[in-house]
């Protein structure tokens, strides 16, 4: 019935895009967090942290409204319509919306622990902040990024709450293997929501495990000959 | 310092390949799935699979792809409200047909019962109680009654009315274990001993749950559980919305919702 392959695909892909997307905002806003000073850091940092605390489907309601026809941005923008609710856009919306904060805690952690004092010398030897934050800290924090990125692409992979209701849960245009799980349990069908429960597992354990080799590698190779 | 530089250009260079070869092949695929407007059902998470099969056979006969959407009747509603995509609404209750109505989402006079549900008393096979009625049923015998949550969830709240209805609401609440929804209703009881659960009469077709049933409620509990279906009064309405909803009620459409354990009227449908 559901076809089994177009979901994993659909949802892997999705979850994909949405990683890429928060990647580079992420990696700035948790560099931020983690080395510059400025007044409201705390309520700053606790909105960001926000999609972490609250439901889901809170997250997903807001949203809604937002993006609603008659909604702030819900409208033409830029003289062109976005129509994104219901839509395959929708889902990497939610699913960055929801990844996002994991990201940025986890890759501010990468960012705390490498040492200041690395950054304070190579700026003593002339080199700008943009180069040292490209040069030093960006490669000596890659451990913190790439766990951020697993996480928020695992987390990605499994959102339900705010996709299902500004993607909806359309067979064969929106439906992840979370939404189609859902569907399958909704309607009693046991036989199917036990499959995608099987893959399900799969993936979740693929990814985790991909996650921790990929980790140990770039543990492995260190950056001191450079 | 120079390896570094390079390392670093290679993995920008790297990302933005395939943030692009991503973004090529996201662009292509969806536009291809959503190029023909096919006819957009929202329908009430419950029907999925009813419906993905009335889904077929409406293609076959009307040679016209039809969409389905799948959650909460609440959401549903509340999509519709924000978008223009929905051409036909199923909801599992009156309530929230009544809300899209009022926010002049739906057309009144569409407005139809499509199929019928009762409730049922199960417990697990291995719990030998003997009932046929509510007034067999004493707190002594049950540890727990598991409902869904009779606060939000509609199968919940009917199955509180139907106690009430026979007086044993008040004498049972404290064996009442609520639960979210209907599904965990039949996985508390199977793994829980001597538990009884209220369900969807429904539920009860799709054999993998093995639950012994006690008995049912009828037409007298006039507990009126209908799923109902309208159309939407968007301006582009899809020409075969109208269709959709009377293949519903059709002698083919019936048939369908009855294999999927729904209780369906067969005078009712014909208009």
């Amino acid at each position: 019935m559901t076809d089994v392959w177009s979901v994993i695909g659909s949802t892997l892909l999705w979850a994909l895009l949405s990683t890429l997307v928060i990647l580079i905002p992420g990696t700035l806003v948790a560099y931020c967090l983690a080395r510059c000073q400025f007044v409201g850091k705390s309520i700053c940092s606790s909105l960001v942290g926000l999609p972490l605390v609250l439901p889901p489907t809170a997250v997903g309601y807001l949203l809604l409204a937002l993006l609603a026809k008659n909604g702030p941005l819900g409208g033409a923008l830029f003289g062109t319509e976005l129509d994104v609710l219901l839509s395959w856009k929708a889902v990497v919306i939610a699913c960055s919306v929801m990844s996002f904060p994991l990201f940025v805690r986890t890759a501010r952690v990468g960012f705390e622990s490498v040492d200041s004092q690395l950054e304070g010398v190579a700026r003593t030897l002339g080199q700008n902040r943009f180069d040292v934050f490209r040069k030093i800290t960006l490669p000596l924090a890659r451990r913190g990024i790439l766990a951020a990125v697993i996480l928020s692409f695992a987390r990605a992979i499994g959102e339900f709450g705010a996709t299902i209701i500004i993607a909806g849960n359309i067979p064969g245009a929106t439906q992840t293997l979370s939404t189609a799980l859902f569907s399958a349990q909704q309607s009693g069908n046991q036989t199917e929501a036990t499959t995608l429960l099987v893959v399900a597992i799969i993936v979740g354990f693929a990814t985790v495990y991909v996650a921790e080799r990929l980790t140990e590698s770039v543990a492995g190779k260190g950056v001191s000959n450079d | 310092m120079e390896k570094l530089l390079m390392r670093v250009s290679r993995t920008l260079c790297f990302q933005s390949l395939l943030l692009l070869l991503v973004a090529a092949y996201a662009s292509c695929k969806p536009k291809m799935k959503e190029a023909p407007s096919s006819l957009m059902v929202f329908a009430a998470a419950s029907l999925s699979d009813v419906m993905a099969e009335v889904g077929d056979e409406f293609e076959r006969s009307r040679g016209s792809a039809v969409e389905f959407n799948f959650s909460g009747s609440n959401t549903l509603a509340q999509q519709m409200a924000a978008t223009d995509r929905a051409d036909v609404f199923l909801s599992a209750n009156e309530e929230w047909m009544s809300w899209a109505v009022s926010k002049g989402e739906i057309l009144e006079s569409s407005i139809k019962d499509i199929a019928l549900n009762q409730l049922a008393v199960v417990s697990d096979p291995a719990f030998t109680m003997e009932a046929t009625s509510w007034s067999d049923i004493k707190s002594s015998d049950v540890e727990k009654l598991v409902i869904a949550d009779p606060r939000g969830v509609p199968a919940g709240q009917y199955a509180k009315r139907w106690m009430e209805r026979h007086g044993v609401w008040e004498s049972l609440s404290d064996s009442v274990v609520p639960t979210t929804d209907v599904r965990a209703v039949m996985a508390v009881v199977r793994s829980t001993k001597m538990s009884i659960g209220i369900v969807y009469s429904s539920d009860l077709t799709n054999g993998v749950d093995r639950l012994g049933t006690l008995f049912s409620s009828n037409e007298d509990d006039d507990l009126n559980i209908r799923y109902q279906g309208g159309l939407s009064l968007k301006e582009s309405l899809h020409p075969l919305a109208g269709d959709f909803l009377s293949f519903l009620g059709s002698e083919e459409g019936c048939s369908i919702f009855r294999k999927h354990g729904f209780i369906v009227e067969e005078g009712d449908q014909d208009d």
